[in-house]
């Protein structure tokens, strides 16, 4: 062997121990911490918007549609980061269990699932999910139902976080 | 004068360092990132490929019915809970959006749960009748909030209602669509605010789904189901489809991260094989001054490949020894899953074979051309 390949060599071989270290420095901090830094540290950023089709609809008439919007930004530097997202929407159980009319990401469940609200303190509709992604994200997740008996409520859509961030939106909802 | 043995080594001895450092750390690094797929897959899928539960579905069922289900359902093995979506605290640091599961019965059948005892990866079995205020945490909860068994952690319960719980173990498992998941007993709930609403929405049982599907649409399940505004035909989903959506979700989710994983073992066994080549390319000019000296050429080799092979043993396994730190740190993951630390080796010893294997041919080549 030359002592111009084996020089070559060596560089080659720590080329890719950098390349490696380098790797591991900006994906694994970002892996094994991405739930708790999407919603909070700077880099990262998660906005949520609900809609409604109603503000108020008739019991076992009207079908109140509902549509959550996430959009998820995740850089460091300027560098897009891989990252998990979050994401659900509930309505009201003063509604009949919902349906699911579309959904461009990953879902835990096709259907809507009866879930303890801690925040609201009551049992809601949900729906949830959560999808990896690098850089940017936006993630709609489009419901609808039935009102099944008389109250007014929330319609929620977010990370599932605490209400009155600027991860989660509510809307109050009335079924006459 | 010294033995042909340690010559053999002092003309290498530069190198030899050289190889073992970069070895340690290139089976550091390589394995460090190259199993953040095996293991955020394995904390995707586990729980659910762990789990015993065959069929699961919404229910309704008063609390205190798990009896009366089991009963329902021919005396399949069965767990019932109440699903909250929430957030847990611990000294200044929080958890969201966390899946806790407050579990019903005096004795929850908790190898029904996304927590079967395998997935463990700290803290004792558990005792089924245990009525305290326990809390079984995932390892993201554990790694969010820094805390340990017999840690205290505050978990929202409704408005004002943040009751302390103590960690009293931790799963290598995650819920698909949540940050970190854990499981409480729903008398320990009772206990600490009577008023909250512990009745089961979610039954997982051995039972297969038509045997659900023909107990929830007979009273006094049906009825229970459509005054909770359920509508038909309720659904039943199997765990094989959880099983499989989980783990299409993670290789999704994470598929360039599985590049780069591949990548990364690929350069552990590249940078071996080219480092061993290296230093026999480098000792064989050498070597020859000791063979024209008189020294055995079948003795001088012998010494440079056991010499070599036992660097490359050494400092591969500590490399890779130091490269489980980052997950034991919770710097690349929340934790190493216990199914994955044979793997872990497994692939350590791939890494020493192909080092061992390359030096043993290169010097047989070598001592072949020069007993010429």
């Amino acid at each position: 062997m030359t002592r111009s390949r084996m020089r070559l060599g060596r560089l080659s071989t720590y080329g890719t121990l950098a390349a490696l270290a380098l790797a591991l420095g900006t994906i694994a901090p970002a892996q094994a911490a991405v739930s708790v830094d999407i919603a909070g540290d700077s880099s990262f950023s998660v906005t949520a918007t609900a809609k409604t089709s109603h503000s108020s609809v008739k019991k076992n008439s009207t079908r109140l549609k509902g549509t959550a919007t996430l959009k998820y930004e995740a850089y460091v530097l300027g560098f897009a980061m891989p990252v998990t997202g979050y994401y659900m929407n509930s309505f009201p159980t003063v509604f009949k269990q919902p349906r699911l009319d579309a959904a461009n990401a990953d879902l835990a469940s096709k259907s809507y699932r009866k879930i303890n609200n801690a925040w609201l303190g009551t049992k809601q509709w949900v729906i949830n999910g959560q999808q990896g992604f690098w850089g940017t994200k936006t993630v709609t997740l489009k419901g609808s139902a039935v009102g099944a008996s008389k109250g007014s409520r929330y319609f929620h859509a977010g990370t599932g976080t605490g209400h009155g961030t600027d991860a989660n939106a509510i809307l109050r909802v009335t079924v006459k | 004068m010294t033995t042909v043995p340690l010559q053999a080594i002092r003309l290498v001895r530069g190198e030899l360092v050289r190889l073992a450092v970069v070895l340690a750390t290139a089976a550091s690094l390589t394995l460090a990132l190259g199993m953040i797929f095996p293991v955020q897959f394995t904390l995707d899928t586990a729980g659910y490929r762990a789990s015993a539960a065959r069929t699961i579905a919404a229910i309704e069922a008063p609390v205190h019915s798990d009896d009366d289900v089991r009963e329902a359902l021919g005396g399949e093995r069965v767990v019932m809970g109440t699903p909250y979506v929430t957030a847990a605290y611990a000294e200044g640091r929080e958890i969201q959006p966390l899946s806790l599961w407050a579990l019903s019965g005096e004795t929850p059948d908790f190898e029904l749960t996304l927590m079967p005892d395998s997935t463990r990866a700290a803290g004792e079995a558990r005792d089924p009748s245990d009525a305290g205020t326990w809390i079984d945490i995932s390892a993201d909860v554990a790694h969010a909030l820094g805390v340990g068994i017999g840690d205290p952690i505050e978990v929202v319960l409704g408005p004002d209602q943040r009751p302390a719980f103590t960690v009293r173990g931790i799963y290598a498992v995650r819920e698909s669509g949540y940050a970190g998941v854990a499981h409480v007993s729903s008398a320990a709930i009772l206990s600490v605010d009577p008023d909250n609403d512990v009745s089961p929405t979610q039954l997982s049982t051995t039972a297969s789904a038509e045997e659900v599907e023909r107990m929830l649409t007979s009273d006094p399940w049906r009825k229970a189901m459509l005054e909770a505004n359920y509508l038909e035909p309720f659904e039943t989903e199997q765990n094989a489809d959880r099983i499989t959506r989980a783990e299409g979700q993670s290789v999704v989710n994470l598929s360039l991260i599985l590049a780069i994983s591949m990548i990364a073992f690929i350069a552990l066994i590249a940078i071996v094989i080219g480092e061993s080549v290296a230093i026999l390319r480098t000792f064989h000019p050498r070597a020859q001054i000791l063979i024209d000296l008189g020294a055995s050429a079948s003795s001088v080799y012998r010494t440079m490949v056991l010499t070599v092979c036992g660097t490359i043993l050494l400092a591969l396994s500590m490399g890779s020894g130091v490269g489980t730190l980052a997950y034991t740190t919770g710097f690349a993951g929340a934790t190493l899953p216990p199914s994955l630390v044979p793997a872990w080796w497994i692939i350590t010893g791939i890494g020493v074979a192909a080092g061992l294997a390359t030096t043993a041919i290169i010097s047989a080549r070598r001592l072949r051309l020069a007993t010429r």
